[in-house]
């Protein structure tokens, strides 16, 4: 019962957010200088192509049938229409989502365990000389920017030691296909997965690391600790265990961070996922693209918030639904 | 009766025991001192005797040496007079950004916190719905529809970050409306803009303070990414600019895109140490733990 | 014989660059069968004495010195693995604060066959369920708050799973860390109530600590008082309440006769009790002298500077104060 009350209070808002993101898209193209038809239809359109587009988006009708018009037509999947491409913005979206969540989810599962150990080890010496250290450490790793990190590797691994690829998916003159498609692109993610770890992992660690710390000092320990069980089976059995939903939460919290970093990254490393998509959108100002690709991200963000969020009521019994 | 409604606003005081206090972080220490030197060089640097940042004189790929320590770029120019001339729009894009959006975060978050109620519910969900924006591709767009002058950057950045900061300011606002001497205020008939502007907002100016060195660096590495895709301010030396061109060339001159991401990581980490210092510090909870720390 | 022997046990906390001084040579024995109350208002060190009996000090407190005797071995000599063979099979604890004792996100189930594998290894799943089932019964509440999370519960349930789990491993003491505070009156009463038939039916030896003096006086044989880390008297329960010694219990009685008097026919006369009244902040620093001088209405120049030793005043009725002590 409560819980159905929160699901849908919590899609509510969910909705409220993909909604205020269009808002937002919406606002940025009619207040943009000049004619807003233009812009959506690209600098080098025929008088034609500008009309039809200025149709097809009510751009001339009055602001509140715009944004009607507007919401429709995102409604039904239509994102508008790259010229560059000369593809619909969604189906390019679409085409590039898995090849870049491949590239985030994995680099996020692998900081979080990352981040989870160091954490372990560090709080059990919390405050000492080490755990200060490695706390220092993770900051100076999270001010290193992605782009320039997977330059670095490239030049390291890729060009002076030649042991990884530097760009791509694949190796383009292999025709493997297969298993051997699949470890060659495993092999060409290696580097760009290891980037996007490497500027998540102080997330995870700093969020681990003081959720035991203060989860050491509850109560409950030392419950366990005065009916005779030893510190290290407490620790493994209650503290950690106590300690694990707030690092999952982060996922969600931070997924606009990492999603970003990861367009940058694929920049770098010529990946072929939403990143380049943008980075080449930017170039030929592909406004269009660039919005869809702004929405994506965005509702992507929500839904995974959303879908954290409703995780986190399944696993933390103390939830109240608020 | 006077003086002890004044206690809570002694400025310099207050500082001094911060101070203090941040003294024993060493991290947060170092961090510091690191940053004073990213900001005399910001300060000074045209008074350096340094290359023009723009000229093209020198031959083209030179590897650091004695008289280029940072070697030369594609163009020829001087890459240390450039990462240190670069100082000025990190540092510039990161300070006005943070500026902005402490403006509008303190706005926003003050109102929600002292007004509390409908507003209060309605500016609370507007914050909660915005940080779930990802800030990094609306700004893109927005710069990339509306010019990259380094101006536009900082005011983009800032207007759409500022969320964090209210969140803060609303919560600081919250416990503080409670407290006696905010309440004799209230008795002696001050006006709610008064009691806003020069008694609540002052006495939580410490943890926003904290929040906003932390976002001076986010907005450093925001713009370094923004410029790294060309999207950055086309007339000033950044950073993420020098990286971007030494993407093509990493094959061979590594030096062109290794100096400039170093400055980044300099800079943005002596911020980071310095903020989290300062958070852990304000937080409640390091005060128990006293000696601990 | 002793059951338990506490001699001269002092304990101080580190904070921030102070240390208080929460327990100043704390010595009293507990003999078997008998239920013992520690009485004390908050501050006093009750739980920083329970704490040290189990060895599970916070980590800023530092044991200065001083032994507890079991079983003619001293706990805070024990290894770690001696240790935990004694934890909660011979001396168990009700922590105080029960709200968070328990872990947010695990079943009671859970918790409670960890704690009784911990010391019966053995038993298979059908004999612990029976063994916990039986101490629930005992505590009196349903098995049913076994697949149950503690939030789910309310104070006076997670208190009973706390006085089940304590009586898992049948031990010998049983120490309970204010059972009552944060409870509502009837339930109060009826936990008081349970605890003591447990206690006559089962023949263990029981340490209730409170700081309030009527549930001392219901349930305790002897009662040791505290003030300021320091134990001030010591004597059956009887005439402890009949004829207090200390300057500080009489104290305590008398506020707690005004306050029966004044709400005698108040249903609810019994929640003024569980409020520590006035906390007057013990002066730590001050350690020469008798600790409650400044409260005290007898003090002399000689309690400022000299502290009263604990004296046999007559049968078993001991006390630390000057007026005794010509
Ligand atoms: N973890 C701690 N750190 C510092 N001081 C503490 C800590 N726990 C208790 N104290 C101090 O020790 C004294 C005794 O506390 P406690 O044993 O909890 O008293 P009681 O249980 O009688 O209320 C108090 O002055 C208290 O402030
Ligand atoms: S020793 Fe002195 S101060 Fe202490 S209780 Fe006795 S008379 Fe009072
Ligand atoms: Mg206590």
């Amino acid at each position: 019962m409560e819980w159905k009350d929160y699901l849908l209070r919590r899609s509510a808002q969910l909705l409220l957010t993909v909604f205020f993101a269009l808002i937002i898209n919406f606002l940025i193209i009619n207040l943009a200088p000049g004619d807003p038809a233009a812009l959506m239809a690209g600098e080098l359109a025929t008088k034609e192509y500008i009309e039809a587009v200025r149709e097809r988006w009510g751009l001339n009708k009055p602001i509140p049938e715009r944004l009607v018009s507007y919401l429709l037509n995102v409604l039904q999947g239509n994102l508008g229409y790259s010229y560059t491409y000369l593809q619909s913005v969604s189906t390019l979206i679409a085409e590039r989502i898995p090849v870049t969540l491949l590239l985030t989810l994995t680099s996020s599962i692998i900081a979080f365990f990352v981040g989870l150990l160091l954490a372990v080890k560090t709080s059990q010496k919390a405050f000492s000389k080490v755990d200060l250290f490695v706390s220092n450490m993770m900051l100076t790793i999270y001010s290193i920017p992605s782009f320039w990190l997977g330059l670095m590797l490239i030049g390291i691994f890729g060009v002076a030691l030649r042991i990884f690829p530097t760009s791509g998916m694949v190796n383009v003159r292999s025709t493997g296909s297969g298993v051997f498609l699949i470890l060659d692109i495993a092999y060409h993610s290696i580097l760009p997965i290891v980037t996007l770890a490497t500027i998540q992992v102080p997330i995870y660690y700093k969020i681990a690391r003081n959720t035991i710390v203060e989860q050491s000092s509850e109560d409950y320990v030392s419950t366990f600790l005065m009916a005779g069980m030893s510190t290290s089976s407490i620790f493994k059995k209650y503290v950690l265990r106590n300690s694990l939903l707030p690092p999952v939460t982060v996922f969600a919290l931070h997924l606009g961070y990492v999603l970003s970093g990861a367009a940058l990254v694929e920049v770098v490393f010529g990946w072929p996922g939403m990143g380049r998509l943008l980075l080449s959108a930017v170039y030929s100002r592909d406004y269009p693209l660039i919005m869809g690709i702004y929405l994506v991200t965005s509702i992507t963000v929500s839904l995974a918030n959303f879908f954290v969020d409703i995780l986190y009521t399944l696993l933390d019994p103390r939830v109240r639904y608020k | 009766m006077k003086s002890k409604l004044k206690s809570d606003n002694n400025f310099f005081y207050k500082y001094l025991l911060l101070w203090n206090r941040f003294k024993n972080y060493k991290g947060g220490l170092i961090g510091f001192y690191l940053f004073l030197v990213v900001i005399f060089i910001a300060l000074f640097v045209p008074f350096l005797p340094l290359c023009d940042p723009y000229s093209i004189k020198f031959q083209s790929f030179l590897p650091p040496s004695f008289s280029h320590p940072f070697g030369t770029d594609e163009m020829g120019r001087d890459i240390f007079s450039r990462v240190l001339w670069g100082s000025r729009t990190s540092l510039s894009v990161g300070f006005g950004a943070a500026l902005v959006s402490s403006i509008v975060g303190v706005l926003f978050g003050s109102l929600a916190g002292y007004v509390g109620g409908k507003l209060d519910e309605l500016l609370s969900r507007i914050i909660d719905i915005f940080l779930m924006i990802p800030a990094f591709f609306l700004i893109l767009l927005i710069v990339a529809i509306y010019g990259s002058s380094i101006y536009y950057v900082m005011l983009v950045i800032g207007l759409t970050t500022w969320p964090s900061t209210a969140r803060i300011v609303r919560a600081q606002i919250l416990s503080l409306k409670e407290r006696e001497f905010i309440y004799a205020q209230k008795v002696i008939g001050s006006s709610t803009f008064r009691i806003l502007f020069a008694h609540l907002i002052p006495n939580s100016i410490q943890p926003i303070f904290a929040n906003s060195i932390l976002q001076v660096a986010s907005a450093i590495l925001l713009e370094a990414g923004l410029s790294f895709l060309g999207l950055g301010d086309p007339n000033v030396v950044s950073w993420g600019k020098m990286i971007y061109s030494g993407t093509s060339y990493i094959f061979t001159s590594w030096w062109i895109a290794f100096f400039p991401g170093i400055a980044i990581v300099v800079t943005v980490a002596s911020l980071n140490l310095i903020g989290d210092a300062l958070v852990t510090i304000l937080s409640p909870k390091t005060e128990e733990r006293g000696a601990y720390a | 014989m002793n059951l338990l022997e506490l001699n001269e046990i002092s304990v101080e906390y580190q904070l921030g660059k102070n240390n208080i001084l929460a327990l100043s040579n704390v010595s009293f024995s507990m003999y078997p069968k008998e239920i013992l109350g520690i009485l004390g208002e908050s501050g006093s060190g009750k739980s920083t004495l329970a704490l040290t009996i189990m060895r599970a000090l916070p980590k800023n407190a530092r044991i200065i010195g001083g032994e507890v005797i079991f079983n003619g071995k001293n706990l805070l000599n024990l290894s770690e693995d001696e240790l935990n063979s004694i934890r909660w099979k011979e001396i168990s604890i009700i922590p105080q604060n029960s709200m968070n004792s328990l872990s947010p996100v695990h079943k009671i189930r859970d918790q409670l066959r960890d704690i009784l594998l911990l010391h019966e290894p053995k038993l298979d799943e059908k004999e612990v369920i029976n063994i916990m089932e039986e101490k629930l019964r005992l505590a009196n509440i349903s098995e049913d708050v076994l697949d149950k999370f503690p939030h789910q519960l309310s104070g006076g349930m997670r208190q009973r799973i706390l006085i089940a789990a304590s009586l898992l491993c049948n031990p010998e003491i049983i120490i309970a860390d204010e059972p009552t505070t944060g409870l509502d009156v009837v339930t109060q009463y009826q936990i008081l109530k349970e605890l003591k038939n447990l206690q006559s039916a089962k023949g263990f030896s029981m340490m209730i600590i409170s700081h309030d003096i009527s549930v001392i006086s219901n349930t305790s044989h002897r009662t040791v008082v505290m003030y300021g880390g320091k134990v001030v008297e010591i004597g059956p329960s009887d005439s402890v309440v009949e004829s207090p010694l200390h300057p500080y219990t009489r104290m305590l009685l008398e506020v707690q006769m005004e306050i029966s008097k004044k709400t005698q026919n108040e249903l609810h006369s019994r929640t003024n009790f569980n409020k520590p009244h006035k906390s007057v902040g013990v002066n730590f620093t001050h350690h020469s002298g008798c600790p409650f001088v400044q409260r005290c209405p007898f003090a002399t120049e000689k309690c400022k500077t000299e502290a009263p030793t604990l004296l046999k005043v007559n049968n078993d009725h001991y006390v630390s104060c000057f007026l005794f002590n010509k």
